[in-house]
């Protein structure tokens, strides 16, 4: 079965910068800038953030159940553990991972209606 | 109502499809359900009441991190398209040669790449109710009946209703995991 497909690709930052003609000196300094910004801009997605589900009474325990089976393809007991656990406590940590992908199952599990949030680690 | 899934080799396409079977005015009531919600899809963002605005623009983040503000936007963008991706469904299945228009068949056959949309559509719908008339899990527990507001109750036995179409779609989807 195919999944879900209305996200659009997410942007990375960085992306479609302007390229300029520049000095040599001009070029290295902005080569080392370039360095220094890709570092951090690696550094940023290299860190894990969490991705969060909330509980809310509207959606159903076992569409839950299911999304988590789809969206984090989670085997059935333990979307149910995570199910339980936004049930019972209002919230689960459902994955950790790089920036990029937290905010892809972010998207993923919002288009399936869940609460879903992301958060430093 | 009853569901069931109807395996490869026996659908047409070879994937798979999920069969609803209706009683009763159980599809015409899922009917204008849907034709609300496509409705609701074509209304202009900027008109919706401020619990529906909330709604589409969506949370990235509990604790508004401002290192997460141009992706919260990138959400809120994301959010927005999806009511045009499922207008084009709804579109096509509402229309007059569409899987749903035949008033005569109580039948409703979803092939394995419409379920997941048909299912976040119908839970847009219960969502989309429950922000605009504030129903909490207080109100999720008592009887629609007792509800005195005309509006309110009409809209929190349509909940239930979609509700219980949801169940029986993921009941039958659990054949295909068989």
């Amino acid at each position: 079965m195919k999944s879900i497909p209305p996200c659009r690709p997410i942007r990375r930052r960085g992306e479609g910068r302007f390229i300029a003609v520049l000095s040599r000196a001009q070029a290295e300094e902005s080569t080392e800038t370039d360095v220094q910004v890709e570092s951090k801009v690696e550094e940023a997605f290299a860190r894990v953030w969490n991705v969060l589900v909330w509980n809310d009474p509207i959606n159903t325990m076992s569409y839950v159940t299911f999304v988590f089976q789809k969206v984090l393809k989670m085997d059935k007991a333990t979307a149910e553990r995570h199910m339980l656990e936004v049930h019972h406590k209002g919230k689960s940590i459902v994955a950790g991972e790089n920036r990029e992908k937290a905010e892809f199952f972010v998207h993923q599990l919002q288009a399936f209606g869940l609460q879903a949030t992301m958060e430093r680690a | 109502m009853k569901a069931a899934w109807n395996g490869g080799e026996e659908s047409e396409g070879g994937e798979g499809a999920l069969v609803l079977d209706f009683e009763g005015a159980e599809k015409e009531i899922l009917f204008l359900s849907l034709t609300e919600i496509q409705e609701h899809y074509e209304a202009d963002f900027e008109q919706l009441p401020a619990a529906l605005k909330k709604y589409w623009s969506g949370t990235l983040s509990a604790s508004a991190d401002p290192e997460l503000a141009e992706a919260a936007e990138d959400l809120k963008e994301t959010r927005l398209a999806w009511r045009s991706d499922r207008l084009k469904a709804l579109d096509r299945w509402l229309a007059s040669d569409g899987i749903l228009a035949d008033p005569d068949s109580h039948r409703l056959r979803l092939d394995s790449d419409e379920i997941d949309l048909f299912l976040a559509i119908l839970n847009d719908r219960r969502l989309t109710l429950a922000a605009l008339h504030g129903f909490d899990d207080p109100v999720m527990e008592v009887n629609p009946a007792s509800i005195e507001d005309n509006d309110r109750q009409r809209a929190l036995w349509e909940v239930h209703f979609l509700a219980f179409v949801m169940e029986h779609c993921l009941q039958g989807l659990q054949g295909e995991e068989e």
